[in-house]
């Protein structure tokens, strides 16, 4: 049984429908990766989930019961850690961790000694009794994600836990929660970094205008793109209507195009040098051709029509 | 629950505490500095001081020798420090600000003035002073009024006066020699005859007097304030400015919820706890506790620096409590009805403004108008403390204590009751906080 499952989940804002019917399930010991732009609708995921925001419509079961007819066992089996630091800045990073562990219902001591394994875990021992205020972006957000794990959560939800970090102390943050993985916590992760969603999470959805537009593992996701590859040819089309040419629409799926750049990926499983042969020979021929994996950049490409990174 | 939150409030205000320091220090400062203004420095000296001001006799004259010699007479010597001086040096005093005002008796003024033509006296007021040239300026004016009062009914008797004491250059005669010829004699008894009769006649206007003034004692329901044995400026000040002060402090501490909004903190709060009530609660409490703790050093501290003696301690801690629950509920409902900082801190600002200043706090309410003072202000939780308060230490009429601190507990429940309604309400229309 799913630690988490969401079943249509729909949340409109006025006019805005932000979330549309999405489902997706979180298993104990999984890091589920929802990838999606900015304003895709992850965050008003997570506040449907935690309890933040009613859904108009479709259920969220947290092991197994809905969320709000027990909220109190809901919020107590998860931790959750927002996008924005949600921490008192005058506090010492002991003190904030103490102050949401009983918050979270521990006691005094119990509170302590936690707060204390958990600096240790996050390599803040040495800056424990330091205000919060003076620390660096990196330490503040393992702060943050420690302030969720006080009452040992089974589910972890992480709101783009890593934004506006330096790649080492994200390394960090992405190495412990790996480490929570392992005890057989489950992880929702929310992202817009592809290269954390590829290296960090066993499933992926991906979302983008609050609907989920494919689901899977890295693997089964660069498939629905075109197979092990991809050939990007570089050339001179401007004013080139490549979609137009008989090949390309034939055998392969035209995944982007500009006026030095085309993206393809053929239809079927080719020999990469018959492929290689027919590109070579388009009515306006390219100067270079290269071959590289699909990524889930191309994935979003393939299913959205733009890139992730725009 | 309650204790882990307002302990975290607190270490917080104590880790930041220059707001709290700020709206401690504004009305202790203010009280200070108005209070050295105005209050009396020893027993017996009036609140201004004496009134220091040189007076240049050109005419050497009798004006000039009564101007000279008021400082000698005891009730005016409290006021008044007239300095004799010749015009240079009196206007080189008053240069370096150490006179109020020059009084200048022009030569040729007495001569003038008994042959009833025009005469002016003339006043040089020291321009960086406001207050002492004024009142001299005033008491210039009542001697000027004596004088013309004495020139309209006495022009004829003062014109043959003056002829008397102004002999023709040639008459050398001594006072005996003066008074040994019958014919001045005679005019001289004329005279004497004459003046003595108009003042016979104004007798009946003199004594006994048509007009006079008392001080009555202080009537119950009678609004001015009657200042006690005991009472003190620093302490009436002090009560008042606090009354306003504490209003801005209860803002900082309920505005405290604006910051946890913002910062993500009560919706943290919110992903770990279902109720939000805790909090709030906890807030209440917390702006409270702060409330007490500055009224403790405004009140507390503020009389030992000045030297008050609160004579109704408990009273005055009853009512200040009562007060501080009004305030949290009046910045609670503020902090609840506009969800934006900035609005919420302008309509804090103001309101303990306009509340402040319409209740009396920083004035005497007595100089209010009428209209204003009766039918309006009753209405105001800030007149019913500072009215409250200082009647209870100064004497004064006043509602009693119990009953003015029940409004208050009373006004702050109700508003701490709409607060709630406005929080979930909003809660409820948002999402989330």
């Amino acid at each position: 049984m799913p630690l988490l499952e969401l079943d249509r989940l729909i949340k409109s804002f006025g006019a805005l429908r932000a979330v549309d019917g999405v489902s997706f399930a979180v298993h104990a010991g999984e890091i589920y990766g929802l990838l999606g732009p900015n304003g895709a609708g992850k965050t008003t995921t997570i506040s449907m989930i935690s309890g933040l925001l009613r859904p108009e419509a479709g259920t969220v079961k947290v092991d197994g019961a809905p969320f709000w007819s027990d909220p109190r066992r809901a919020k107590a089996l998860m931790g959750v850690v927002p996008q924005d630091l949600a921490l008192y800045e005058e506090l010492t990073a002991a003190e904030n961790l103490e102050f949401w562990g009983r918050i979270a219902g521990l006691d005094h001591q119990a509170a302590r000694a936690r707060s204390a394994e958990l600096l240790e875990a996050l390599a803040l021992t040495d800056r424990a009794r330091d205000a919060v205020k003076t620390f660096s972006g990196g330490m503040k957000r393992r702060v943050n994600l420690g302030c969720a794990l006080l009452h040992r959560p089974r589910l972890l939800l992480l709101d783009e836990p890593t934004v506006g970090i330096d790649p080492q102390a994200r390394l960090k943050i992405l190495e412990f929660i790996r480490r929570l993985r392992d005890t057989g916590t489950a992880v929702l992760y929310t992202t817009h970094y592809l290269e954390e969603a590829e290296t960090l999470c066993s499933r992926l959805g991906i979302i983008d205008h609050g609907r989920m537009l494919a689901e899977g593992t890295v693997r089964e996701l660069q498939d629905r793109v075109g197979g092990d590859r991809l050939f990007v040819l570089e050339g001179a089309w401007a004013g080139a209507q490549p979609e137009t040419w008989p090949v390309l629409r034939e055998r392969y799926r035209l995944l982007q195009h500009s006026d030095r750049q085309l993206t393809v990926a053929a239809l079927t499983p080719r020999d990469p040098a018959d492929c290689l042969r027919e590109l070579l020979a388009l009515p306006v021929p390219p100067v270079n051709v290269t071959l590289k994996p699909p990524s889930l950049n191309d994935v979003f490409l393939q299913l959205t029509g733009r890139e992730l990174r725009e | 629950m309650l204790r882990t939150l307002l302990a975290k409030d607190l270490r917080r205000a104590r880790r930041n505490p220059l707001p709290w320091v700020i709206f401690l220090l504004v009305p202790l400062c203010t009280v200070a500095l108005i209070g050295l203004a105005f209050a009396p420095r020893s027993q017996g000296e009036a609140g201004l001081g004496r009134i220091r001001f040189g007076v240049v006799d050109e005419d050497r004259s009798l004006l000039g020798r009564f101007l000279r010699g008021s400082g000698s007479y005891p009730e005016a010597a409290k006021y008044l420090e007239p300095v004799p001086l010749e015009r240079a040096a009196a206007l080189a005093e008053l240069a370096d600000s150490r006179l109020s005002a020059v009084v200048v008796v022009p030569a040729g003024f007495t001569r003038d003035f008994l042959r009833g033509a025009p005469v002016r006296l003339e006043l040089i007021k020291n321009p960086a002073e406001s207050i002492k040239p004024t009142a001299l300026e005033e008491l210039l004016g009542v001697l000027v009024a004596a004088l013309n009062g004495l020139g309209r009914n006495f022009a004829p008797d003062l014109a043959a006066w003056h002829e008397l004491l102004n002999r023709p250059a040639g008459d050398q005669r001594g006072l005996l020699d003066f008074l040994g010829d019958a014919a001045e004699r005679e005019r001289l008894t004329a005279l004497f005859d004459s003046g003595g009769r108009k003042l016979a006649g104004l007798r009946g206007f003199l004594q006994p007097p048509l007009v006079g003034y008392t001080t009555p004692p202080p009537v119950a329901g009678a609004r001015a304030e009657s200042r006690g044995p005991g009472f003190s400026l620093f302490g009436y000040l002090l009560l008042g400015l606090g009354a306003m002060f504490l209003l801005f402090l209860g803002g900082a501490g309920m505005g405290d919820l604006h910051r946890e909004v913002d910062g993500r903190t009560l919706a943290r709060f919110q992903t770990v706890r279902v109720s939000l009530v805790p909090f709030l609660g906890a807030k209440v409490v917390f702006a409270l506790v702060m409330l007490l703790a500055c009224a403790a050093i405004l009140f507390g501290g503020g009389g030992l620096i000045f030297g008050v003696t609160w004579r109704q301690p408990l009273p005055l801690f009853a009512l200040t409590l009562a007060y501080a629950l009004f305030i949290a509920g009046l910045m609670a409902a503020i902090v609840a009805w506009l969800p934006d900082q900035r609005k919420s801190d302008a309509i804090r600002t103001m309101a303990g403004m306009i509340l402040g200043l319409a209740g009396g706090c920083a004035f005497p309410p007595d100089q209010l108008p009428p209209f204003y003072r009766e039918h309006l202000m009753p209405w105001l939780p800030t007149h019913w403390f500072a009215a409250t308060a200082r009647a209870l230490e100064f004497g004064g009429p006043s509602s009693p204590w119990p009953l003015a601190a029940g409004q208050l507990l009373a006004t702050g429940l109700l508003l701490l009751a709409l607060a709630a309604w406005l929080f979930r309400r909003r809660f409820l229309q948002e999402g989330r906080p």
